[in-house]
Formats: structure tokens, sequence, C-alpha cells
């Protein structure tokens, strides 16, 4: 059986760290990024299963990210998290194919739940 | 002297005939009896009179033999007043051997008094007869004149400086000019009267009774029954009756009024005010007809004047009480509202400085929450990834992990508080069951172990008009709130009633109560009495309650048990009163 690829982005180290572990654990084969454009320009090469996204980074944000993986044709299952205020986004990404939005702190028993429906 | 005006007793060329003496004697009688005076000649000495014209017997009713027969009848028939300083005044002048003239009064048969003026004429004084020459004048009508010029004087000044007068009393003025005229004038029934504004009736404002020493008023004269009276008084006549029952313009009175009250004699003094006749003096006469002599008239007129100036100035006395009056309403009329509206003001200050406090808290530390989000995101993450590696053999690190997401939780909550400030978003309105509200805000209420929840509501579901995010947020604060006051088991009561644009909810505890000092503070963003809390539960609830267009207030008790009473408005109508405020 093939190990789900997930993609976690996010601009602090120990939440991409924490984030990697959790998910490992559970069986997922994790890659990381650090920002948006090196977000677009991995899921150029490689495929995966989902894209676990913070909004607010430096560079290009998770919205900005989201879009361009997908114009590049890349059909990632895509959850979106933040610690701001984003309900002005929501509808909007939601109809573009957002499959979630998380708040910060996560609720990481819900977030695996969201994969597992991957 | 020409011959031609010599009288003939006094033709020199005839004195020596005899046979004229006795008819020129007749002739000087004659012409002394003619003289409208009492010609007279009287020892100088004794004032004994020697003779006396017929005049005299006329004048005082004595007969003309008892004036020369008694030979002190001048000094016992003059008025005792006049006698002492009357006799001297002719010895004086006796003795100077001057003419002389005096006014003196006289008692007369009947008892009257005539005044006379005495024109005395000195002859020779160093005989032992010589004698006086005179003619006594009756000027009894001349100083009758002369006193009551002097009493109607007297009266008018008394009037012109009454207090009554000069303050604006018409009701004072009138009993006393009343009075006054009354007995300037020897007038039984003194009486003013006034015309309504259409002119149809007269009113009488005062009426004095002389002999009873009696006022009154209330009397009206109907134009319509008085009609000549009436429209003599309005041309402004000014009414005289001799006899008053004869005369045209007063005798519609004679039957009904004049006769039984036994008057006989009227005079009407109108009253003005510029060219308008606006009242009457009226001056009734009891006994016989009496002529008013034109003094008298003068006297009325000039009493009438001051009426006038009377009313005229008790109307300005009120017309300035009544603007005074006004004023000074105006003036605490003024002095309320400024007190309002400066209240107004400070409440809105008040509230402007809280919500201005709310926003810029709100704007600062909404950044910083949302930065420690992220660290807690990383501890969150972390203590998930040891909860799901600790060893069954290690309880106590599950424990502590149980810890850390509790915290983490209760940190995140404030944090979504403090949020909730910036937020500011207009309440999105629907129809929302009040009850199970109330219990998923205390379902979700953190450390309310121990406390029980009640609602009381008239019907279930009660619905009320609300966001129902934000309305739960109201509900969770202020359950939060009791909690922690509480600080242990408790109650708390919900209660929510309709009223009549309104829906009222009641939310009580049995916690310690807020003193009476604070309750002005409660809702003062970062105010908080408890060392746990941000201070922003309650100014977030009355954030939300307001932009509902609604009021929470804490209420005045000094007992235990806080109550809080939170006003809705029932209908979309109160969203328009707080338009502009969510921002």
């Amino acid at each position: 059986m093939n190990k789900r690829r997930i993609l976690v982005v996010d601009d602090e180290r120990n939440m991409r760290t924490t984030l990697a572990d959790i998910l490992t654990d559970e069986g997922f084969e994790v890659s990381t990024a650090e920002s948006g454009e090196k977000a677009v320009k991995i899921c150029k090469h490689k495929p995966f299963d989902a894209v676990l996204m913070d909004v607010r980074m430096p560079g290009i944000d998770g919205i900005e990210a989201f879009r361009r993986i997908r114009r590049q044709g890349h059909e990632a299952r895509v959850i979106m998290m933040s610690a701001y205020s984003v309900e002005h986004l929501i509808e909007e990404t939601l109809e573009e194919g957002v499959v979630a939005f998380l708040r910060k702190p996560l609720d990481a028993a819900r977030l695996l739940e969201l994969l597992g429906n991957t | 002297m020409g011959a031609g005006s010599t009288p003939r007793f006094m033709d020199r060329r005839n004195v020596d005939k005899p046979e004229n003496l006795q008819r020129r004697v007749t002739e000087l009688e004659q012409l002394l009896d003619a003289v409208d005076g009492i010609v007279w000649e009287a020892d100088a000495r004794t004032s004994r009179f020697s003779y006396v014209s017929r005049k005299a017997e006329r004048l005082l009713g004595y007969p003309i033999e008892l004036w020369t027969s008694e030979p002190t009848f001048w000094q016992d028939h003059l008025h005792p007043e006049d006698r002492e300083w009357a006799t001297n005044y002719r010895c004086a002048g006796v003795d100077r051997g001057r003419d002389h003239e005096f006014e003196y009064r006289m008692i007369a048969a009947d008892g009257q008094i005539v005044w006379l003026r005495d024109h005395v004429s000195v002859g020779p004084v160093d005989q032992p007869d010589a004698v006086l020459r005179g003619v006594m004048v009756d000027v009894s009508a001349r100083r009758e004149a002369e006193d009551r010029f002097a009493r109607h004087s007297q009266a008018l000044f008394a009037l012109a400086r009454s207090e009554a007068l000069a303050r604006g009393d018409f009701a004072g003025f009138s009993r006393l000019a009343l009075e006054t005229a009354a007995r300037t004038l020897g007038v039984e029934r003194m009486s003013v009267w006034l015309f309504n504004d259409e002119r149809t009736v007269l009113q009488c404002r005062y009426l004095y009774e002389k002999s009873t020493d009696r006022h009154s008023s209330g009397i009206e004269l109907e134009a319509a029954r008085y009609p000549h009276y009436f429209s003599a008084l309005s041309e402004g006549l000014f009414l005289a009756a001799d006899d008053a029952q004869t005369d045209p313009n007063t005798n519609e009175f004679t039957e009904g009024y004049l006769k039984p009250l036994g008057i006989t004699s009227m005079l009407d003094a109108p009253m003005r005010r510029g060219d308008d006749v606006i009242g009457v003096v009226c001056h009734e006469h009891v006994g016989p007809p009496r002529h008013w002599m034109p003094d008298e008239r003068e006297f009325s007129a000039a009493v009438a004047h001051f009426f006038d100036h009377a009313l005229e100035v008790e109307r300005r006395r009120d017309a300035e009480a009544n603007a005074r009056e006004a004023q000074s309403r105006l003036l605490v009329q003024e002095r309320r509202e400024t007190q309002r509206v400066e209240a107004e003001l400070e409440r809105v200050r008040d509230r402007l400085v809280q919500q201005t406090q709310l926003s810029t808290i709100g704007q600062t530390v909404a950044s910083i929450a949302h930065e420690l989000r992220n660290p807690l995101a990383v501890i969150q993450n972390a203590r998930f990834y040891l909860s799901r590696r600790t060893p069954e053999t290690e309880p106590k690190w599950a424990e502590y992990l149980g810890i850390i997401e509790q915290e983490v939780n209760a940190a995140d909550s404030i944090i979504v508080d403090l949020l909730e400030i910036t937020r500011a978003k207009d309440p999105s309105r629907q129809e929302i069951d009040i009850v199970q509200l109330a219990r998923s805000a205390f379902d979700r209420a953190v450390g309310a172990e121990g406390v029980r929840i009640e609602v009381q509501v008239p019907r279930e579901p009660f619905l009320v008009h609300a966001d129902p995010t934000q309305l739960r947020q109201v509900l969770r604060n202020l359950i939060t709130n009791s909690v922690q006051a509480m600080d242990g088991p408790g109650k708390i009561v919900i209660k929510a009633d309709d009223h009549q644009d309104h829906v009222l909810i009641t939310f009580e505890d049995d916690g310690p109560g807020v003193p009476s000092e604070l309750i002005d503070r409660v809702f003062e963003p970062l105010f908080t009495t408890r060392a746990k809390g941000t201070g922003l539960g309650l100014p977030i609830c009355r954030q939300i309650v307001e932009r509902h267009g609604g009021s929470i207030e804490v209420d005045r008790s000094d007992g235990p048990g806080a109550r809080f009473t939170i006003r809705l408005p029932d209908s979309p109508g109160g969203e328009q009163a707080t338009e502009g405020t969510g921002e």
C-alpha cells in the first residue's frame, strides 16, 4: 500500500516539525515547505494527496499559493489553517476547492479525521 | 367829579331847603338798602351799631332793631373761633386810625354760618363820639368754593401719593379712592365699573356705601337693558344728572334701581385708555337732589383719571409679573434642559471613551493575540504527539498532557474574547430559542462543575430576534463571570419574558453580588476585581447587546447575588437606532 503523501506549508519551523511528526506517526509521507513559493515549486515536481497550508506567510500567502498550485493542474486536497480571523476568505476559497479551514491551535483529531477521508 | 355824576341827595344847591331833607334821606336809605351788603355805622370804641341797612336782616335773619339795641351785637354773633381775633383786629385798626378789610364768620339766626367781608372806614378817632362805617359783603359762596377746592386738592393729593396706586393694586386703590371720594363729595354710593371686551356688559368691580361703610362688588349691567346709558357712556360723555330719575341718560334706572335705593342725583365720570372708554366711576347721591358744582365734576373727572391710571399700572404690573414668571419658568426649563443635555453628554462621552478604549485595546491586542496563537498551536501539536506516545505505565504523563491541553484551550478562549472586541460585526439576526442558546453556552463554560443553571421562560421555545453566535457569547460571558465570582457550587437563573416592544432577559447568580460602588465600572474595558479574567467579558456583552439596539445593566443591590438585565428589541426596528455604532 502506497503511503499517502502530504505537504505541510508553514513559515514556523516548530509548526512544521510537530505537524510532520504527528502525520508521520499516522503513516503519512510528509514533505514540508517554509513558504508559499516553495510549496508551489515542490508541487510542480511532486504529486501530493493533500496539502496543509498556513494562510499568513511572508511572500505569497497560502491562498495565493493554493491558487497557483491549482493552476498547475495539481489535484491535491488542500486544507487551510490560520491563527487569524479569515472568515472573509472561507466562503470564496471553499468554492474554489479548499477542503476545510482549520483554526490554530489545530484540533489534531479533527485534522486526522479530515485526512482520513482523503 | 362832574355835576352829571352827583346823586340827587347830594346836590348841595338844595341842601338848605328843609322840604327836601326827608326826601333826600329816603333816597339815601333806598340806595343803602340796594347795596348787596350790609351798610353799617357803629361806635368806634364799642362796636355798637348805630345803623345797619336792610340787607342785615335778610342776610343773617335778625331784626334790625336787635342789631342796634344790643350793645355788643356784633361781638356776640361772631363765630366763636373768630370772635377774639376779629375784635382785636378791629381795635387795632381803630387805634391806628386806618381803614381796613377782613373776613370773618357770623352765626345767622337759623344757626348757619355766614362768611362776611367787612370793609371798614375809620373816621377821626380822637373824639369821644368817633364812629366806624362800613359794608359787610357775603362771601360765603366763595369761601365754600375755596373750602371745597382745598378738600378736593387734599383728597386728590392723598390718592396721587397712595401706595396702592404706585403698586398697581387696583383693588386696594379702588377701596381708598371710593371712600375718599364719598367723604369728599358727601356722596352715599361710590362705585367703579368696567366694560367687558364686547362692551355689552358693565361689571361693578367695587362699590362703597358711605352710611354703612361697606364694600362690595359683582353687580352687572347689560347694555341691552340700558341702551341710552350705555350709548352715552360709550360716547365718553361726562354724565352729571342733578335729577337722575328724570335725566334722559339715567332715567332707565329710575324704577328698578334709583327709587328703591333712594338715589336722586348721579355723577358718572368715564374711565379711558387712550381714546377708548373702558369703564365708569359712579357717584350716587341719596337725599334731596343736589346740583353738581363744576369743581365737583372736575374732582370726579380727576378721580376717574386716577382709576384709569391704577388699572393701567395694574395691567403693566401683571404683564411684568407674567413676563417675569415666564422668564423664570423658561430659565428653570432651560436649566433642566441643560442639566439633561449635560447628563446625556456625560453619558455619551463615557460610552465613547469606553468604546474607544475597547477598540484601541482591541486593535492592540488583536495582533498580539494572533501571534500568541502560533506558539499555542505548536504546543498543542507537541502535546498531541506526546499524548499518542505516552506509555500506559506513566499515568502522570497523561494527566499533565491533559493539563497542558486545558490551559492551551483556556489561553485560546481568552484570545477569542480579545478578538471579539475588534470584530465589531453587525449582528445577523434570526429567530433563536433562548433556552437552547443558554444551555449550549453553559455547556461550553469552563469550570462550571457544581454550578446549576435554570432557565425560566413563559413558553418553549422562547424565540428572540438576535445573532445566535453573538447572543451565545453574551450568555457565555455572563456565565463565566458568575462561575468565577461564585468560585464553587452555585446556581444561575436566566429568565426571559415579553414586554411591549422588547424582550427582557434577566440573569441572576447567587455569588457575592456587585458592590454598589463598582456598579458603574463593571462594563469598563479591562476592569476586573479578580486575578483571573481579562476584564473584557462584560464590555463585550454590552457591545453586542448595544449592537442589537438593546441595553444591559447590572442591578443596584447591595445584597448577595448579581443580577443583570438585558433588554433586546423585539423587531428589527431597533437596528436603525444603532446604525453606525457597529464600527
